[in-house]
């Protein structure tokens, strides 16, 4: 009887868990997958533990919103990897009077992390939907330094920028010239470069006296999402 | 006088319905494979095709077990076969897009559940091949006396099937083609109806056709894996298709998009937004781009890529562009001054679009009066022409990313240490050659380009190769150049100055240093610099050695560029970079070897399973095995090379693979019919399998030759000599087949199906075994494993005793 009870509420976890099961697995999260691969900028990690993931991803879905992998959102996008959020996210070397510019709003989670930390967030997102919904949701979650518009993000949003920072969240098959012009002079852009469905590398950007310098930092590799989602 | 007449109009049915079954079962087999190559990839048609074509061998071994039970009812069951076989021809295809048999190769190795769609799909379409062959092999059994006359039958129907379907594609959709061909075999169950249950199978075909012509009138669903490139560009707002033309070059299509740009590798120094063009999709992948263009236009986006580099340090005035695809280094040639251009492309369907659909776009670029235009497979140009050019130019190389070994098995004759020493005798003296490649993790392609370009020049005696070589890169691009003579203090600062212009790392350059070659890009694993200082060093032999990847350079013999899977290596890379992760490196040959092992266990327990029935001694079991066996290798072995030489030959890859088939298919045919007038005894055997044997080993040898030599020659000389060495060794190929079955019905009439069935097994394993053999020997071996095969044939006759009449 107790094995029957333990299997059914591994299969059925997500069933029984209220906000404080969410709040463990949260700081689970970033002990487990966060820390522990070498994430120490504090602004991020407190950034991490305070933004309810589950929120971001869809209602049959929120069982896997802390586990270490992307969570489909429909219309062929995913929300990243939580370590994947937290390393883009440090790597950017925030400071709280920064305005950052985000490409490929998506669920609006990227979004709501860089809000914990800087003063001003505007994210552009291509599909129409998706955009709609994360504004609504970042509105509903009173994140008023967020800045969400529908649009083709290759321009990026000029009459708000130029930007400190510039993250890329979606796969670019090169760095979109108007997004660079956008950067500050000693600003910094991360971008995933490649193929969509095969291997990308995660290119930092930074633009010091009107010159540019790329630097590989790792190459990410697209799993294919299985059934078990 | 009545009854005779009656029996052999009957024979001639029979033979007829043998020829049409046979012809509609190869055409099917070439439509699935065009089918998947399109929706999935490559080598997924190539495993599922190789385990539906088992059916052949499984054939064997249900007439082997039922024998007597089936012979009894032929006359109901031949044509209850026949239809079924063209019923499940139309329903299988339109079945496995439903959502039970839907299924993604890409995620084979990451989701358990597609191994049960795998294993249905499989049984899938083994059925109309099974049931096929069914009726085949049981004709084969019950005529076994006049087995001549129905082999032949058999193998010119197979010919002319294989020419067919050619002409199918250039007609018709990829979802109507299987629908066409169902037709086939039931019309040849409806010609060989005899008065048994006439009524019934008579109603039952024209059920079946009724179904078939339901499903012309209501094309099934054909979306692309969600995994191609063409589903991804469609994903994207307001992603339309905006050509498309099924041809047996495979599909193209053109999707355009107000988001689809297109600039590999572009300098960050480039200020402009790039302008959307359309892109065009070969079979769903990535083939080409094509940029709006305009004579009048002030820049070239290629100018702002590592590509211009051979623009950069010079006047180019006649270039060659290989595989020219899309037409975009064509403008680039021309903004850069280029008189004499010519654009060698295989793909007639593209450049056709490009001079007529696409032409507004790109400002008429194809009618360019500098331009020539040559429809051909590079290679095959590069063997013909005399012209010397300035710039020879290949197509960047890869996908962005890597190409997770989707193009491993493709055989890339563009990319050979051959085809590089072709491309240097056609230079000028002051040419270059140059390739570019995107940047891949872990390195492969750029390494490969490194050490056929290492290699070659040590072949042609240059005394000191980095005096003849410029190696560039972005933060996605590399591009080499390699100078007929040595490059001259002003080309290296020109490059150099066009490296700092553009933000571009100089990775090898004559008196560049470490710090130079990651000025502005800066790489995860700088040992990419090591192992390319040890590609140009008298090291090169142990690094290639000690890489974890196939990075040796490919060969006429072995022309896999794109295969840097080494199987001994695997478990230390999957250690590198996690299990999960390895498949999504080197797909393709992964999934070859997978293939294989299924192909071979089938195979073997296919082959055993009639033992149990027919016993394991008595009526010479070892030589039937072996005979049978060699005959099936050496066949399958030899018709693989063939394909290979003579593509490369003709230089039209679609219409040469046709050619080459149906050749030897009817060839063998007409020897097959010649053999019924040899009698049956061990010395026919020996001395047909004891020429053929001579054949191959002898062309083994000397057809590589004899081809380069003649390659330059008018290609309907070429089309002779094709049709001439092909026709020869296999009429002769054709005979030991029948002959071997009448000496089994001889000594043992149960056998016979046996031995059918052995024959259908060997042709499919043999079919996996010569890739990899290919892959890690060469096409020679495999010529030689053929010469072996039909060896071992030979030898075994000497195990054959003949039973007294």
């Amino acid at each position: 009887m107790k094995e029957l009870v333990c299997i059914l509420s591994i299969v059925f976890a997500i069933d029984f868990q209220g906000n404080d099961d969410y709040e463990v697995a949260r700081k689970r999260m970033v002990s487990t997958q966060i820390k522990m691969r070498g994430i120490h900028d504090t602004a991020t990690l407190a950034a991490m533990l305070s933004v309810p993931r589950h929120k971001f991803v869809p209602a049959d879905l929120t069982h896997l919103a802390y586990r270490d992998r992307p969570v489909r959102i429909g219309y062929g996008q995913t929300i990243s990897q939580p370590y994947m959020v937290a390393f883009m996210t440090e790597i950017l070397q925030l400071e709280k009077d920064f305005k950052v510019l985000e490409i490929g709003t998506g669920s609006g989670y990227q979004a709501a992390i860089l809000a914990e930390i800087v003063d001003s967030v505007y994210t552009l997102e291509i599909i129409t939907a998706l955009g709609t919904a994360a504004k609504k949701r970042l509105e509903d979650m009173d994140y008023d330094n967020i800045s969400v518009k529908n649009t083709d993000g290759y321009f990026g949003w000029k009459e708000k920028g130029p930007f400190d920072a510039i993250i890329v969240t979606a796969a670019a098959e090169h760095v979109p010239p108007p997004l660079l012009a956008q950067l500050k002079d000693g600003g910094r852009m991360i971008i995933p470069v490649g193929s969509p469905f095969m291997i990308q590398q995660l290119l930092l950007v930074e633009k010091e006296d009107n010159r540019t310098k790329t630097k590989n930092l790792m190459f990410v590799r697209f799993v294919p999402l299985t059934r078990s989602d | 006088m009545f009854g005779v007449n009656k029996i052999d109009f009957y024979h001639i049915r029979l033979i007829l319905a043998v020829a049409m079954l046979s012809s509609a079962i190869v055409s099917y087999e070439i439509q699935l494979i065009h089918f998947f190559t399109i929706v999935q990839w490559h080598h997924f048609a190539y495993m599922v095709i190789s385990i539906a074509l088992l059916g052949f061998g499984a054939s064997g071994t249900v007439i082997s077990i039922f024998r007597k039970w089936l012979l009894k009812r032929t006359d109901t069951l031949l044509p209850l076969l026949m239809i079924c076989s063209g019923l499940f021809m139309s329903v299988a295809v339109r079945l496995s897009r439903s959502e039970m048999f839907l299924f993604d190769s890409y995620t084979l190795f990451v989701d358990r559940f597609q191994y049960l769609q795998l294993l249905l799909t499989y049984l899938l379409f083994s059925l109309p091949f099974f049931l096929g062959a069914l009726a085949i092999g049981l004709i084969f059994v019950k005529k076994v006396s006049d087995i001549g006359t129905y082999y032949f039958s058999d193998l010119v129907g197979a010919g002319i099937g294989g020419a067919m379907a050619i002409l199918l594609f250039w007609k018709f959709s990829p979802q109507e083609i299987p629908s066409i061909i169902a037709f086939l075999p039931i019309l040849a169950g409806i010609i060989i109806l005899r008065k048994k249950a006439r009524l019934i199978l008579i109603s039952f075909a024209i059920g079946c056709l009724s179904l078939i012509v339901y499903h012309l009138h209501r094309p099934f669903d054909f979306s692309h894996s969600q995994f191609k490139g063409v589903s991804y560009a469609l994903n994207l707002p307001e992603a339309k298709i905006t050509y498309e033309k099924s041809s047996p070059y495979g599909l193209i299509q053109v999707v355009s998009s107000p988001v689809l740009r297109y600039a590999p590798g572009l300098s960050l120094t480039h200020h402009d937004a790039v302008a959307p063009g359309s892109v065009i999709f070969y079979n769903g992948d990535w083939y080409a781009s094509i940029q709006p263009w305009s004579k009048k236009d002030t820049s070239h986006l290629l100018n702002y890529t590592t590509m211009s580099l051979p623009y950069a340090f010079g006047h180019r005035n006649s270039v060659l562009l290989l595989d020219a695809h899309g037409g975009l280094e064509i403008s680039h040639a021309l903004f850069n001054g280029a008189q004499q251009i010519t654009a060698v492309e295989p793909n007639e369907i593209v450049i056709s679009l490009l001079k007529h659909e696409y032409a507004p776009i790109t400002d008429s670029l194809f009618y360019h009066p500098n331009l020539q235009t040559h429809v051909l497979e590079s290679r095959t140009f590069l063997s013909q022409t005399q012209e010397k050019y300035d710039l020879i130019q290949l197509p960047l190389l890869g996908n962005f990313g890597g190409t997770v070994g989707l193009n491993a098995l493709n055989e890339t004759n563009l990319l050979t240490k051959e085809a590089f020493s072709e491309m240097w005798n056609n230079l000028n003296p002051n040419g270059l050659i140059a390739i570019s490649s995107w940047m891949d993790y872990p390195h492969r392609m750029p390494l490969k380009s490194a050490a056929t370009i290492s290699e070659s020049l040590e072949s042609f005696g240059i005394a000191h190769p980095l005096n003849h070589i410029a190696m560039i890169k972005s933060w996605g691009t590399i591009t080499f150049v390699v100078k007929r003579r040595s490059l001259t203090p002003t080309d290296i600062n020109s490059i150099q100055s066009f490296c700092h212009q553009y933000e571009f790392d100089p990775v090898m350059l004559p008196g560049a240093v470490l710090k130079d070659k990651a000025q502005y890009h800066t790489m995860e694993d700088e040992n990419f610099f090591y192992y390319l200082d040890g590609i140009f060093s008298s090291k090169r032999e142990k690094i290639i050695d000690a890489y974890d990847f196939n990075i040796q350079p490919a060969t006429d013999n072995k022309p896999y560029f794109f295969q840097f899977l080494r199987w001994k290596k695997l478990s230390g890379i999957a250690k590198q970079i996690g299990q999960a992760s390895t498949p999504f490196l080197e797909l393709g040959y992964l999934i070859a070897g997978v293939t294989f092992i299924q192909v071979i266990t089938l195979a073997l327990f296919l082959i055993i399973l009639p033992l149990f029935r027919l016993g394991w001694k008595g009526g010479n079991k070892a030589w039937v095995l072996l005979y049978f066996c060699g005959l099936g290798f050496g066949y399958m072995f030899l018709e693989i090379v063939f394909i290979k030489h003579f593509v490369l030959y003709l230089g039209h890859p679609i219409y040469s693979a046709a050619i080459v088939i149906s050749i030897m298919l009817i060839s063998s045919g007409i020897g097959s019919y010649f053999s019924s007038r040899l009698r049956t005894h061990r010395k026919t055997l020996l001395k047909i399998t004891g020429i053929v044997a001579v054949f191959i080993l002898f062309y083994a040898f000397f057809i590589g030759p004899f081809l380069s030599s003649t390659v330059g020659l008018h290609i309907s000389t070429k089309i002779g000599l094709t049709c001439a060495l092909i026709a020869l060794p296999s009429f002769f190929m054709g005979m030991p087949f029948p002959i071997g079955l009448k000496a089994v019905n001889i000594i043992s009439t149960s056998d016979v199906p046996w031995a059918w069935g052995i024959n259908g097994c060997v042709s499919v394993v043999s079919t996996t075994l010569a890739v990899i053999i290919a892959v890690e020997f060469g096409f020679t071996v495999v010529m030689l494993f053929s010469a072996a095969a039909y060896t071992i044939a030979f030898l075994s006759n000497f195990l054959f005793i003949e039973k007294p009449r």
